[in-house]
């Protein structure tokens, strides 16, 4: 084969190649704004992925690894926590002349639960809220400037997995975020800690999940606080792995894209 | 066999003697100070015919000096063959853009294939392949996202050859894929919009090497895409072509 040919050839692989995984930035186009005159509290938006409505093949799918699994089908999430690669770009734009400090908390829900870290101060004189799936760590921005920062694939990944620890899983929040589960390759659930007798600790509940049945987080929630006045812009790149994340994003038919109701999860022992 | 009177007594001898250290005969000495020809059965280049002197005194303003000396220009061209045929082509360059667009897209390394067939030495058709990667300068967020163009187009090739150098203009319409919608924060792309028409038009100069199969050269171009919001570039790319 003459090298002309090799050349063409390879060429045509490697386009081929480039189309799979193309990333899709989803812009939301929150502008959040806090910290100015008048502004109490955070600026709060969510957020979710654009996901088109579980096709026949889906459910088959869906179907036969619940088999293989021994689950229920109804607890094998339709986007799992590997169809999907999602990065939070992120920019914070300081409007004042006063150098200051933003922060932006992330929490988030997938298609069955939503994490509220306020839900697991049964006793606010003495419980810390948990931390948040993601940021929560300050920003400084000078004076009418702009920083920008990611929360990276391997981040969101992280958090989806944190997210089913500590619903499905019943795992403990502050365990289950500031430990590293990216290798994670099951989670035996566990009952709370019997406040009556914590000495027993966790208990084991039920079939440990599969990670092959972790569900990927679809909503994020965002929780925006500053020094100063200033502005956060977010973006999701994602990069789809099943195609499943709609053509025309945010953009889409509401008919066209998978509704998710997913529940605030409640831990038990925490106040209703 | 002995010597008389210093003349060799053997036609061995002799032979040697009339070639010298050459070793070569007296009629090949001749021309022996001349350049080597192309040709591997002549070792020197041929005489050209004798002149009687009439023709030599030419005047410039002439019609047949004229004449002469675009042959004279053509000429080499016999020198320096070239195939024409089925070619295929592999080039680099870079891509940039035009107008608005250039604000929000970097200039970026193009990749660039093509193959077709020459109709004739001043015709060729194929089709085209140009693969392009940018930084999209977009107002952030994204920061530091990089995106890939891709262009196919079905061309055409017009150009002529003068010796070694070859001179083109080329064109093609065809279609275009961005890889992704980072450009649609700056409304060039539409909700879902990954593909669209695309034209193109160019030219450039080519360098035929010894070898009849192989030329390179150095080409450029501008393209449009009219339903990408009438984006628009110009590339410019250095190629091997060969042709079979």
């Amino acid at each position: 084969m003459r090298p002309a040919h090799v050349v063409v050839i390879l060429v045509a692989i490697s386009g081929f190649a480039a189309c799979v995984d193309d990333p899709q930035y989803v812009e939301p186009r929150l502008n959040l704004e806090a910290g100015g005159d008048g502004m109490t509290g955070p600026a709060e938006a969510s957020f979710t992925l654009p996901i088109i409505v579980e096709r026949d093949f889906d459910v088959r799918d869906r179907q036969a690894l619940a088999e293989q699994l021994g689950m229920p089908a109804d607890q094998v999430p339709y986007v799992k926590v590997d169809d999907l690669r999602v990065e939070l770009e992120l920019t914070v734009k300081n409007l004042s002349d006063e150098p200051g400090q933003a922060t932006l908390k992330v929490n988030g829900a997938n298609q069955f639960y939503s994490y509220v870290p306020i839900n697991f101060v049964v006793d606010p004189e003495e419980d810390e809220e948990p931390p948040s799936l993601l940021g929560g760590y300050p920003i400084e921005v000078p004076a009418f400037g702009q920083i920008s920062d990611t929360l990276r694939e391997d981040e969101v990944r992280e958090a989806s997995i944190d997210l089913e620890i500590i619903t499905r899983g019943g795992g403990n929040p502050f365990a289950a975020i500031l430990m590293i589960q990216e290798d994670l390759e099951e989670w035996q659930p566990v009952a709370p800690v019997d406040p009556a007798d914590p000495s027993m600790g966790t208990m084991p509940v039920g079939d440990p999940i599969s990670i092959e049945a972790f569900a990927h987080i679809l909503r994020f929630d965002l929780s925006f606080t500053a020094t100063q006045h200033m502005v956060l812009e977010i973006a999701a790149r994602v990069r789809d792995h099943r195609g499943i994340v709609h053509d025309e994003l945010l953009d889409a038919p509401p008919g066209q894209l998978q509704p998710f109701m997913p529940m605030e999860f409640t831990p038990a022992g925490a106040p209703p | 066999m002995r010597a008389r009177g210093g003349i060799p007594g053997s036609s061995v001898e002799r032979d040697r003697a009339a070639r010298g250290e050459s070793g070569r005969t007296p009629g090949a000495q001749k021309g022996a100070w001349r350049p080597h020809g192309t040709s591997e059965h002549r070792t020197y280049a041929p005489s050209r015919p004798r002149r009687d002197g009439r023709s030599r005194r030419w005047s410039l303003g002439s019609p047949l000096a004229a004449a002469a000396l675009v042959a004279a220009a053509a000429a080499p061209a016999a020198a320096r063959p070239a195939s024409v045929g089925f070619y295929s082509e592999a080039g680099l360059g870079a891509t940039g853009f035009l107008g608005d667009a250039s604000g929000w897209s970097a200039v970026g390394p193009a990749l660039d294939v093509r193959a077709g067939r020459d109709l004739w030495e001043w015709l060729s058709i194929g089709v085209h392949l140009e693969a392009s990667s940018h930084e999209a300068t977009v107002p952030p967020p994204p920061v530091g996202e990089y995106y890939q163009l891709y262009r196919g187009y079905a061309d055409g090739r017009l150009g002529f050859r003068v010796g070694a150098i070859a001179v083109f203009a080329e064109g093609g319409a065809g279609l275009a894929y961005m890889s992704s919608n980072v450009l649609q924060k700056v409304r060039i792309l539409d909700p879902g919009e990954r593909f669209g028409f695309a034209f193109s038009a160019g030219g450039g100069a080519e360098y035929q090497l010894q070898n009849r199969h192989y030329a390179v050269g150095l080409a450029g171009g501008w393209w449009l895409i009219p339903d990408f919001a009438s984006l628009q570039g110009i590339d410019g790319r250095l190629y091997l072509r060969y042709t079979y």
